[in-house]
């Protein structure tokens, strides 16, 4: 009785925290190859949430979603600071997001202008 | 230090946990929540028995279900941290919360091994604590508070530097 009770509520649990983990996922469900993707500044570097992220146009209009470190690291590598205006030529190294659907990038390094801003210095490939 | 987290994000677990699917690190995650919270509920009870709280149940009576509680937590908890750091160990060199939270781990378990040894302790089905007894008990029981805060604290801060 006691086992049953806690099984049920150990799958109760199991189903209600389920769906808000998916977005901390870490480099699971990301491709293992770095690529480097050229764009516009699309929307500027946030550091609310767990992960800072902003936002690229590529050539082709397509808006990627450019996902940094946590903000602290994001924040040390310099990007925030450098304050890069909307519109402006970016290119980031990254690793794709595995569902090809979706346009999302973590992302390594950023350069603008010359300058690198190495968010994740160690895996830069 | 990046050496061998290098070697660890490099290993076969390491592999299997960035290969098996995007629900993979946020499922084991889910079982470190649980081990975690399962080991400081438990401990939680009875540190602050050791610290003197609820002195009209015995220390036996409160030691009967958290002790088992608190090491299928710490069970839980290291196995799924194993999994969860081999997936991008290379992320946490230099992190220096991970040079918080292992010693207080460490820490925590060399403080519960020296209370496991205590006669205040050991004799505690048999007898009644002595006020000397009592001094050493919230002695070993304000270190684990403080040990398992420290651990969880910076072990929650780790993924935010």
């Amino acid at each position: 009785m006691h086992t049953r009770l806690l099984l049920g509520f150990l799958a109760t649990g199991l189903a209600l925290a389920a769906p808000q983990l998916s977005a901390h996922h870490g480099w699971g469900g990301q491709s293992q190859d770095q690529t480097n993707l050229s764009g516009t500044l699309h929307k500027a570097v946030d550091l609310s949430g767990p992960h800072a992220t902003m936002q690229l146009m590529d050539a082709d209009g397509q808006v990627w979603d450019v996902t940094l470190g946590p903000a602290s690291r994001t924040r040390r590598s310099g990007l925030p600071e450098a304050a890069i205006p909307l519109g402006a030529q970016v290119t980031i190294r990254g690793q794709r997001n595995l569902d090809m659907k979706r346009f999302e990038m973590k992302t390594v390094r950023v350069t603008h202008n010359g300058t690198n801003y190495d968010v994740y210095p160690n895996r830069i490939k | 230090m990046l050496e061998l987290l290098t070697w660890l994000e490099g290993s076969a677990l390491g592999e299997a946990m960035r290969g098996m699917g995007v629900w993979t690190y946020g499922v084991v995650n889910l079982v470190h929540v649980l081990g975690v919270s399962t080991l400081f509920g438990s401990i939680l009870v009875l540190d602050l028995r050791l610290l003197g709280l609820w002195p009209g149940i015995p220390l036996r009576t409160v030691a009967t279900p958290t002790l088992p509680l608190a090491a299928a937590g710490l069970t839980l908890a290291f196995l799924s941290g194993i999994c969860m750091i081999a997936t991008n160990a290379i992320d946490y060199v230099d992190n220096p919360f991970l040079l918080i939270k292992f010693p207080a781990i460490g820490l925590g378990l060399l403080n519960a091994a020296v209370l496991s040894r205590l006669p205040a302790w050991t004799l505690r089905e048999s007898r009644e604590p002595s006020p000397a007894d009592r001094r050493k008990l919230a002695a070993a029981g304000g270190t684990s508070l403080a040990c398992w805060l420290a651990a969880i604290s910076a072990g929650r801060m780790l993924g935010y530097w």
